[in-house]
This record gives structure tokens, C-alpha cells and sequence, in this order.
């Protein structure tokens, strides 16, 4: 904690971040004690204060949501030569440094702002209680990647201090990377080469700093990050959609219970496609770190296997409001019991926290 | 020399309740001086909250029943709405935990032989339980348990107050030829020894089990100690817990050492226990009753002020669980108590208090900001206020105004309330934190200490009671947070504790408690 005169010398960071906090930007987690000597020691503007008086009616929600982080940044006292290193969870910053944090907000990087980021969106903020955190206590703004374009998004947006995420489909049962070429990951991973985000020649995804993280989907796409329950729900209103459900149904008879070497297969089909090749499932198997045996017939049988298109905008409009709505999450909620798909929403929901936690319930009233 | 402190706040340490709604495992309620109770709707806070209440009116109230669910300050309905079921209803066991020290002190007025103290650790508690089945709408009282030391005594009684089973730790005792007997309308029930061939009844004082316990002792005694020393020894022997009586009976006069066995100390302590349980039970009833009724609670659906209160020339010592006579209680006030009522009231809101006879017969309740000579009639301003203002009386009548009882003097009360920030605002949700926490930190000139138990819904109110915490205004320990979770498939109730540290932070709360979703 930063004596009193410290903490008038940090009085213009502190304000910035007290706004970017009621910006909803970042999460400014500071405990009772804290908060009573910065009230002590400065004299805020209207906007401080009242980002203050937030703060301090949520401070245990905050510090609850700051333990369950993976990783916080801590601000340094002013004249540090250079930050520290990092210590636990914690990750230091200059104060010389934290307008170069500030100056952009962070924002979810997505080939489709629509369609993935609602999915990713819905499932990050389920899963968030699992973590010991609030899906309140993260605010996700979507930026839109469009395809392959987005590696020029990247680049214009993206610097080694920015804060956010982007999720890419990976679009092939092999490692990666390499991403496939022409593929929307290889342009994202990339720009992110180029941008110093991620080292380059690196085979790994390892960003720069946790704050900022590269992801590719788990499965083939996103439509493989549905979860089955979820799925199951739009199969149910979907009366058009029997034929996919059969289908699926052949293929993984105890849909939507799946078991791990069934959800395995699972990722490796391209769902958006009914014509993905079988022996690249077949690969894609056999290279799994403990592989998976797919004979030719199954491969053959997955291969076809897609999901109806309108699954997503289902999914997003659910996931918002009306009668699917509390069904959606109850089936959510179930999937993120689902050893391994639970466990994979869970890891790209603790790097979520890390990159947007904000309170979305801030107001001026 | 041992010298323990005897009083310091308030003796009722905790409530216990095993088969209670839905709590059907053994739950400890732990009293702090500002103890919060936080869960969603109908997880089981109220029920916990109106114990006090539910024992005050019990206390207050003759009836045939130990336990008075029905009356006028909670409405709990009979026994088989609070009784947990199962297939079959189970057996209700609701329990008081007091410093085992202040019970040493009373037993030792009466005892012979080495004091009890010397054998109990000083943060030991005494755990009193009374045992109630349904008897189809009827209450009954079917026993109590006694715990000391880790050592249980159980008294069983029959429908007609004849006692059928004692025993301690499990195993069995028999009261020779004679009958013990109990009054079972009493939350502490009488226990006395009535002897076959006199028919008499002993004293409530008397212990219950002289004649075994001269019998337990004789093989342990001197063969030359004449028989009305040992008659004596066994009438006035002092509870001796089994964890040290092989010690404690060699401590006795006249008793030789090496014949003291484990197995004969053991017989000896247990004899001991229940041939002290009527001094015990009778201690407790002098120590909780006055604690209960001179407890106050204020209830979550407030009665709006009016705008005009006739005047009624009750004594108003205590606001009803609703507040109803608020005016009236305010009108009582003489210059002094208005004094500190307003500045109860100051301290929460910023406003003042007056009560003005607006007609014959009747009185207004006013209300203004302070250092302002406006004064509006309470039913003209915010809502807020008028439900504002029973939760300061009320708490303003425990520490300000006795029953006038002898019965039910003490100088450590007991608040509960229920949602006190009703229709606040959340910068006024925080001044009650201050409110309480300054309850708490405050004698007057009848009370010593105020236990306070709130029952709410404000993220507010908890978040203030941190930055007092850190600002040290109170001390953590002082506080204790329940989380009352409800298991709706097993309709399963809990408590989970949580403390604030000393930076006045809850290291365990669980993000996201008060959203929405």
C-alpha cells in the first residue's frame, strides 16, 4: 500500500483508472483500507467520487473477483527504473507505463462479432462462477475480425500493451500452429507476429503478457463449442432440423451425453461442412496427444456430420432474452459439467476475466 | 487462584437448532455483537432471526407449551409448520450455548469439594437443548440435553412429566426406587426428586441423586468417615466432568487415592452431572430468560406512519414486531431519551424527530433535516422514513428503556431485525452499518452491551461494515457474516460463516451474491 504522499503523486493514474473503472474499461479492485486512505489523501472530481463510492459498495464482490483472477496488474510506486517482476498472480506496471494500458480498451477479437461472439460471450460469462467470480464482473466488447481480415484489425489495434483476447476457429485437426494456410488463424497469428504480441518463429501461442491472449477454438470451429445440451435445446425447437439430429444421433447414440473419447471425435468434424474429408479425421485422431482409434467407417460417418447453420443466431438470441432464454443456461450450466468441454470453456473463461474484467453493472444513479 | 471473568457481554453465546425448517443438521448460530444473516428469499435467514422473538414470547407468555409458536410478536403456526419432515416428523431440538465459567460460579455456591473451575477450560460453553416432537397440533416437550465438557446428559420424560430415561454419554442411570418429575411447560423445566415412600418433593436446589451417589462414593472414601460426612459429600458435590473426575475425586476429603479407579470416577462424575441438572437448568433459566425478554425485534413488513396517532396511555417499553406504535413510543419519550432518539435517528438519516399533539387525543410525528426548523409530518416524506424510523425506536427502546421487570433485568440486550434498509437508499442502506456498529460501541445508562442480529439484502450495508472494519471503527471479531444457503433439491438448509480480516476485506465472499443473476 502507498503512503499518503505517494498516493498524491499517483493522483492523476489514480483518477484515470478510477474513470477507465466507471468506463467499465478495467475492474479497480481496492479494499477497504485502500479506499479509505485514497479518500483521506486526494481530493477527487464528481466522476472519481462517484467511481469511488462504487467501488466501495462492491468492494468485496471486486476483491472476490480479483482472487479468482489468474493474473491482476499491480501499479508501482513513481521512478521505478523498470517493473518488477511478476510475483503470484500479480504483474507490475509502472505508472510511467499505465496510460500505454489505458489507452485502448479492451476488446475480444473475433472473425464474426455476431455469430462467435455471442457464443464465446455467453459461455465465457457462464462459466465465470465456476472461477469465483460474477459473469456481471466482466464487460466483453466485440471486435469484428471478418474473416481473414482480420490479421489488418489486429495490426491496427494491437500493441504490447494491449489488454483483450482473440479467438480464432482452428480449422484443422492438426497442431497448430501452424494454422492452415489462408486460414483466419494464420492471418490473426501473424499480425500478432508482427505486432510482437507473439515471438516470432515461436510454434507456440504464448502472448507477450497474460493480459492479452491468442486462442484458437478447441474443436474444428465454433460451431464445436456449442455444448451438446445447449445443441440438444435448439434441436428441440427446431422441428426442421430432425435430419441433423439424426444424424448426430447415429453417429453419437447417447447425445447430448458425450463421452471423452466421443467428445474427442467430436472436435475433430467440421461441422460447418458435410464434406470434410474422413482420412483428416483420421489424422487428426491418431495425432491426439493420448489418440484416439477412428476406424475408416466412423471416420467416414463423422465426416458428413454438420450442424444447421441457424444454431448460432440461436444461440445468440437466446442467450439474450426470451422463453429459450433461462432454458439456455440451464443447459450451459450443464455443459459446463461436462469433464473436458467444461474444463476448456473454464481455462478460455479464466483468460477472459484477466483481459475484461469491468463491472457491467455500473451506473449513475 | 483462578480467576475467571464472569460477565463481559452478552452469556448467550449461540442458538443451536437440529429439525428446524430447514435446517434438519445440528446448525450453531454464533452470537457477535453485530451479527448478519445474508441468503436469498426463503433459504431460512427469518427463521433464524425470529428465534429471539419466538423464546421471548415463550418466556413471556404462560402457556402449555415450552415453546409459544403463535403470538403476537412472530407467527410461526404450531409445531408441525416449524418441525422438519421427513416421512415422519423428526425430533425439533433447539439449543442455548453459554461460558461454561459463569455456570462453574453458580454450582460452586452450593458445591463441596474441589470447585468446578478447576476442571473446565474457561472457553468451554455449556450447551442446553430442549427436545420437542408433534404430538399432532401439540408441542411436546419430550427432554433435554446438558453438555459440558464434551459430556452429555439426557433427561427423557414421559407426557406427564415423569422422567423415563437419564443418561450420560448414552449410557443408562436408574434414580433407585423414586420418581423424578418435571413441569414441561417450561423452556427450564423444574426437576425434582419425589420419593416413593414419603412423597415428598425435594427443593428445585437439591440435587437429584445423593443416595446413589453415596453409594458410587463409599468404596472410595475412608471406611472410618462417618455417615452424614458422606451423606453431606453426596448431597453437595459438585459437578465433576469425566475428563479429569479420577483427579477431582482424589481432591475429595476423606477419599482414598489409590482406590479411585477410572471406572468408579467415571460412575462418580456421571452421578454427578445428573444430580446437578436440576442447579444447572435452573441457572440457565436465571441467566437466559431476562436475556430473551428484554430482547426487541422489529419484523420486515414495517407499518406505514399515519398521519395522525391517537393518543393511548400505555406503557410503550417496546415497539410491536411491526412498529405499529411507533408514535406512541416516540410520544413517551421524555427530554433526555428524545435527546438520544434523535440522535440514533441522526446518526442514520441526518434528520430529527418531533412528536406534536395535533388535535385533542392526538399526535403527529414530524420529521425535519437537522439544524433546520422545517419539520414535515413523516406520512409527507419518503417512504423510506417511515420504515426507518420503528427499526431506531426499537433499537432506541432496548437500550433506553427497561421492561420494568425484575425478572428481566440485564444489562446486555439483545436487537433483532429484519431488513432494516427497506425502501432506503443505498447511501442511507450504509449509515445503518454506522448506526449499529455505534450501538454496539455504546453503554447506556441500563445497558452494558447490545448484541445485534440483522437480517438484509444490502450489498451496501455489508460493504460500509468492511470500511469500519478497516477504519477500525469495530473489530472483525465482533462481527460475524452468515450466508444461509438453501439446497432446493434436498430443501436442505445451512450457514456458512465468513469474517472480515482486519483491512475489513471477506477473504471467502462469494462474488456475485447480490446479482441479479
Amino acid at each position: 500500500m502507498l503512503s499518503e504522499v505517494e498516493l498524491r503523486a499517483h493522483e492523476a493514474i489514480i483518477e484515470r483508472l478510477l474513470y477507465s473503472h466507471l468506463a467499465q474499461e478495467h475492474l479497480l479492485c481496492l479494499s477497504p483500507l485502500e479506499l479509505l486512505k485514497l479518500r483521506g489523501a486526494i481530493q477527487f472530481g464528481a466522476q472519481a467520487r462517484r467511481a469511488l463510492d462504487i467501488i466501495g459498495r462492491r468492494q468485496q464482490d471486486y476483491l472476490a473477483s480479483l482472487r479468482s483472477a489468474p493474473w491482476h496488474m499491480a501499479l508501482m510506486p513513481l521512478g521505478a527504473a523498470q517493473a518488477k517482476q511478476p510475483i503470484g498472480k500479480r504483474y507490475y506496471t509502472r505508472p510511467e507505463d499505465a496510460h500505454k494500458w489505458l489507452a485502448r480498451r479492451p476488446y475480444l477479437y473475433v472473425e464474426n462479432a455476431s455469430a462467435d461472439g455471442a457464443v464465446l460471450t455467453l459461455l465465457v460469462k457462464a462459466a465465470l462462477p465456476l472461477l469465483g467470480s460474477s459473469s456481471e464482473l466482466v464487460v466483453i466488447r466485440l471486435m469484428h475480425g471478418g474473416g481473414n481480415t482480420i490479421g489488418s484489425v489486429l495490426e491496427d489495434n494491437v500493441d504490447q500493451f494491449t489488454i483483450g483476447m482473440c479467438v480464432c476457429d482452428r480449422d484443422t485437426t492438426a497442431f497448430i500452429p501452424p494454422f492452415p494456410v489462408g486460414s483466419t488463424g494464420a492471418s490473426a497469428h501473424s499480425a500478432l507476429i508482427k505486432k510482437g504480441m507473439v515471438p516470432d518463429g515461436s510454434n507456440a501461442l504464448q502472448t507477450k503478457h497474460p493480459f492479452f491472449h491468442f486462442v484458437a477454438t478447441e474443436g474444428w470451429g465454433i460451431e464445436n463449442t456449442v455444448g451438446p445440451k445447449a445443441l440438444e435445446l435448439f434441436f428441440e425447437q427446431a422441428d426442421e432440423c430432425r435430419e441433423a439430429r439424426r444424424a448426430l444421433m447415429e453417429a453419437f447414440p447417447t447425445f447430448p451425453q458425450l463421452s471423452d473419447s466421443e467428445r474427442k471425435e467430436w472436435n475433430l468434424v467440421n461441422l460447418k461442412s458435410a464434406s470434410q474429408r474422413p482420412e483428416v479425421i483420421r489424422q487428426g485422431a491418431s495425432a491426439l496427444p493420448d489418440a484416439v482409434a477412428v476406424s475408416e467407417e466412423r471416420a467416414e460417418q463423422l465426416a458428413v456430420l454438420t450442424i444447421p447453420g441457424s444454431v448460432i443466431p440461436f444461440v445468440k438470441e437466446a442467450s439474450l432474452s426470451g422463453r429459450y432464454h433461462k432454458p439456455l443456461l440451464a443447459a450451459v450450466k450443464a455443459d459446463l459439467g461436462l469433464p473436458g468441454y467444461g474444463d476448456s470453456i473454464r481455462a478460455m473463461a479464466e483468460r477472459a476475466l484477466t483481459a475484461f474484467a469491468a463491472d457491467s453493472r455500473i451506473n449513475f444513479a | 487462584m483462578i480467576v475467571w471473568e464472569h460477565r463481559d457481554r452478552l452469556m448467550l453465546k449461540a442458538l443451536t437448532v437440529e429439525n428446524y425448517r430447514g435446517f434438519r443438521e445440528k446448525t450453531v448460530f454464533e452470537l457477535k455483537p453485530l451479527t448478519v444473516l445474508l441468503g436469498r428469499n426463503s433459504s431460512g435467514k427469518s427463521s433464524l432471526t425470529r428465534l429471539i422473538p419466538l423464546f421471548q414470547q415463550s418466556l413471556t407468555r404462560s402457556s402449555a407449551s415450552p415453546v409459544l409458536w403463535s403470538s403476537d410478536a412472530v407467527d410461526m403456526g404450531n409445531i408441525c409448520d416449524v418441525i422438519t419432515h421427513n416421512d415422519d416428523p423428526l425430533e425439533l431440538r433447539i439449543g442455548f450455548r453459554i461460558p461454561v465459567g459463569a455456570l462453574a460460579h453458580f454450582l460452586s455456591r452450593y458445591q463441596f469439594g474441589p470447585p468446578p473451575q478447576l476442571y473446565l477450560d474457561q472457553d468451554e460453553e455449556v450447551e442446553y437443548v430442549i427436545r420437542l416432537s408433534a404430538d399432532g397440533a401439540r408441542t411436546k416437550f419430550d427432554g433435554i440435553d446438558i453438555t459440558i465438557a464434551g459430556q452429555v446428559l439426557s433427561i427423557g420424560w414421559s407426557k406427564e412429566g415423569v422422567v423415563n430415561k437419564i443418561a450420560v454419554d448414552g449410557k443408562p442411570y436408574k434414580v433407585g426406587d423414586d420418581e423424578l418429575i418435571v413441569e414441561p411447560a417450561s423452556m427450564f423445566p423444574e426437576i425434582t426428586r419425589k420419593r416413593r415412600r414419603e412423597g415428598d418433593v425435594r427443593r428445585r436446589y437439591a440435587g437429584l441423586m445423593s443416595e446413589e451417589l453415596s453409594t458410587a462414593l463409599d468404596p472410595v472414601i475412608h471406611g472410618r468417615t462417618a455417615k452424614d460426612r458422606v451423606k453431606h459429600l453426596s448431597d453437595t458435590i459438585a459437578f465433576l466432568p469425566k475428563r479429569s473426575a479420577r483427579t477431582a475425586v482424589r481432591e475429595l476429603p476423606n477419599v482414598v487415592a489409590r482406590k479411585v479407579t477410572e471406572a468408579n470416577s467415571a460412575r462418580i462424575s456421571d452421578l454427578s452431572f445428573i444430580h446437578n441438572a436440576s442447579k444447572i437448568v435452573t441457572f440457565l433459566q436465571f441467566e437466559l430468560t431476562p436475556t430473551f425478554m428484554s430482547a426487541a425485534y422489529i419484523g420486515p413488513s414495517r407499518a406505514s406512519g399515519n398521519r395522525f396517532d391517537r393518543i393511548q396511555e400505555l406503557a410503550v417499553n417496546r415497539l410491536d414486531a411491526s412498529g405499529a406504535n411507533t408514535a406512541m413510543y416516540v410520544y413517551s419519550l421524555n427530554e433526555q431519551e428524545r435527546s438520544s432518539f434523535n440522535d440514533l435517528l441522526i446518526r442514520a438519516c441526518g434528520h430529527t424527530l418531533k412528536v406534536d399533539e395535533s388535535g385533542v387525543g392526538h399526535v403527529s410525528v414530524k420529521i425535519g433535516r437537522l439544524g433546520q426548523a422545517h419539520f414535515e409530518n413523516i406520512t409527507d416524506v419518503g417512504f423510506g422514513y417511515s420504515q426507518l424510523v420503528p427499526v431506531i425506536a426499537q433499537l432506541h427502546a432496548v437500550r433506553e428503556r427497561a421492561l420494568g421487570s425484575d425478572e428481566a433485568e440485564t444489562r446486555d440486550v439483545i436487537f433483532a431485525v429484519e431488513q432494516p434498509e427497506l425502501h432506503l437508499h443505498p447511501a442511507m442502506q450504509a449509515s445503518l452499518a454506522d448506526l449499529f456498529v455505534g450501538a454496539i460501541n455504546t453503554e447506556t445508562s441500563l445497558v452494558d452491551s447490545t448484541t445485534i442480529i440483522v437480517e438484509t439484502h444490502s450489498e451496501t450495508f455489508i460493504s460500509q461494515l468492511g470500511l469500519l472494519v478497516a477504519e477500525k471503527a469495530i473489530e472483525p471479531s465482533s462481527i460475524a457474516i452468515y450466508f444461509v444457503d438453501k439446497d432446493e433439491n434436498e430443501e436442505l438448509s445451512r450457514l456458512r460463516r465468513v469474517d472480515f480480516n482486519a483491512d475489513g476485506v471477506i477473504e471467502e465472499w462469494p462474488a456475485g451474491f447480490f446479482s441479479a443473476i
